[in-house]
């Protein structure tokens, strides 16, 4: 499970949203250092269980997901001492205000609204200035 | 001035302001009453006491003269003419008092009888005594003076006796009075205070059921904000899989599908980008209703110039834009904002397939407000569909003719009566349509 070559961590419930940002980021070779987990629960073990000492790139993480949402997982990160700086993008369904709002307040990075086109999420990937980051990496 | 007030509540209230207005009069009428019947003790309080004086004068007089016989002493002279003289001033007064009707009037000149007959006694008396003191004494003791002043005292005290039944009298009738006043006052009090409380209760119910029904109100707004929660995240992620996996489909299996199954995954891909607009304007429109105004004063003509340019920047084609005078308006900029922003590209729609499109936009005053018009020389439509215009999904040209959802102009109309304003469009078929509207807050 733990994995060192981690960079971008998926956190989605719905496996069907989950394929389709897969394969987008596979379109840009992202995806191979990519985990998804979709359950919070666990990947909240995956983040802070013992004798865990991972830091992905980039977390994806959807906003409503049972048991532990989004804003949860985002709440449990963002007080952690060393983890908070981790790159945190909200995968949210809607604009609906206060969901922004309530994450933004938590320090999130950003958050992209789930579009109906799926090839647009690696644009907004890419408007968000989070390409950079994920590409320029020493290839192993 | 109209009423909102409870028709129960109302008829309560007037009857109640009825009794006060009547509770008003009758105390002040009770109280002329009451002073008049103070006036009238006092007035009988006062016969009295000159009936008093002028017995205990006339007892005087009497007996000055008997002491004057006895002893001769002259000084005693002016005394009696002190004493008829105040039994002369109280019987002035008493007839000044009684005036020239009532019981009395008959008693007080019989007493003017006897006490003249009294003084012309007193008088022979007084001759009689001049030539002999014993012959004087006779007179004096004799019966017919005695009689006199017997008389004088019987007069007297009927008058007495006749002015304490009228004070009897008229305290009794002043106690009634004052009984019967304070029985009607209560009454009357009772019967307005109920009233009122009647009213209060009524006045109280309502304000409780308006509470309920904005409770009701507040609960299916609450509703309706979830069921919009739901409906983003709900209907959009299988929307979002719909079109995801089309995609996917055509780029990984396109090749071999042939033309006919590529064209009937366009098909399935552009429904789907379909819907996923309504769902977007159905949003748009529901969040609308949550939002409150913030008004701010706005140079339409600067905002519209600005959303022309906006609007066909990417799309340039032959327009001719007659964009004439445009008063300021207080508004919502962001509402404003989308009003214009629909209007002109409705504009703009519905003008595609004509050969010289012309847009005009200016404003009037009117109706004591400022009127904005957006006016195209487009395909227009037929004035008897008018009253589809303004509703959501309701559209009045197919989306093979020309794209939409149905949405913009319920939006629009929804911005505008939320500014309490009005909108409404003057068309005919092939002829261009004018959208004009106005919003009540007064343009600055």
């Amino acid at each position: 499970m733990i994995d060192r070559q981690v960079e971008i961590l998926l956190i989605e419930d719905n496996q069907d949203d989950a394929e389709l940002a897969i394969r987008a980021l596979k379109k840009k070779n992202l995806a191979n250092k990519l985990l998804h987990i979709s359950d919070s629960e666990e990947a909240l073990e995956y983040l802070f269980g013992e004798g865990n000492n991972t830091y992905p790139k980039l977390i994806l993480l959807d906003l409503k997901m049972p048991k532990i949402d989004g804003i949860q997982v985002l709440k449990r990160i963002k007080s952690d001492p060393d983890k908070k700086v981790i790159p945190v993008v909200m995968l949210t369904s809607s604009k609906e205000e206060k969901d922004i709002v309530e994450s933004y307040n938590l320090g999130v990075n950003a958050y992209i609204v789930k579009p109906v086109q799926f090839d647009k999420f690696l644009e907004v990937v890419d408007q968000l200035g989070m390409f950079w980051l994920l590409i320029n990496q020493p290839p192993k | 001035m109209k009423l909102y007030i409870d028709k129960k509540a109302l008829y309560g209230f007037v009857v109640a302001l009825f009794i006060l207005i009547l509770l008003g009069y009758f105390s002040y009428r009770n109280n002329n009453q009451f002073m008049k019947s103070r006036e009238l003790i006092f007035h009988a309080t006062r016969v009295l006491n000159h009936i008093e004086q002028t017995q205990t004068n006339s007892v005087r007089v009497e007996e000055i003269l008997a002491k004057y016989i006895l002893t001769g002493d002259s000084s005693l002279l002016e005394s009696y003419n002190k004493e008829v003289k105040k039994a002369t001033t109280h019987y002035k007064s008493l007839v000044q008092l009684i005036g020239e009707k009532g019981s009395l009037q008959v008693k007080i000149d019989s007493f003017k009888v006897v006490g003249k007959r009294k003084f012309e006694l007193h008088k022979k008396i007084m001759n009689a005594y001049k030539s002999s003191r014993q012959q004087a004494e006779l007179m004096l003791n004799s019966h017919e003076n005695r009689a006199s002043s017997d008389k004088i005292a019987l007069v007297l005290a009927n008058m007495r006796e006749e002015e304490n039944r009228l004070l009897t009298e008229r305290l009794k009738n002043g106690q009634i009075e004052i009984k019967y006043f304070q029985a009607t006052f209560s009454v009357m009090m009772v019967f307005a205070f109920l009233i009122l409380v009647a009213v209060f209760l009524v006045i109280n119910r309502s304000f409780k059921l308006r509470l309920l029904a904005e409770e009701k109100a507040s609960i299916v707004n609450q509703d309706l904000e979830s069921f919009t929660y739901s409906v983003s995240h709900d209907l959009r992620a299988p929307l979002r899989s719909i079109r995801g996996f089309t995609e996917v489909l055509r780029e990984e299996y396109g090749p071999t599908l042939g033309q006919e199954g590529n064209r009937l995954l366009s098909i399935v891909i552009r429904n789907a980008g379909r819907m996923g607009l309504l769902i977007d304007d159905l949003l748009d429109f529901s969040r609308l209703g949550r939002k409150t105004l913030t008004f701010s004063k706005i140079q339409v003509r600067e905002l519209v110039t600005e959303i022309i340019q906006e609007l066909t920047v990417h799309t340039p084609r032959e327009v001719k834009w007659e964009v004439k005078h445009l008063d300021t308006i207080r508004a919502d900029a962001n509402m404003i904002r989308q009003v214009w922003i629909n209007l002109i590209s409705n504009a703009l729609k519905y003008t595609l397939k004509v050969d010289k499109p012309v847009i005009e936009i200016g404003s009037f005053p009117k109706y004591g407000t400022t009127v904005y018009y957006v006016k195209d020389n487009g395909v227009g439509f037929d004035m008897k569909y008018s009253d589809k215009l303004f509703k959501v999904f309701q559209r009045l040209h197919n989306n093979q003719e020309f794209e939409g959802t149905g949405v913009g102009l319920a939006l629009v109309q929804r911005i505008i009566s939320k500014h309490n304003g009005k909108i409404w469009a003057e068309a005919r078929v092939n002829e261009g349509a004018s959208f004009f509207f106005y919003l009540n807050n007064p343009t600055v």
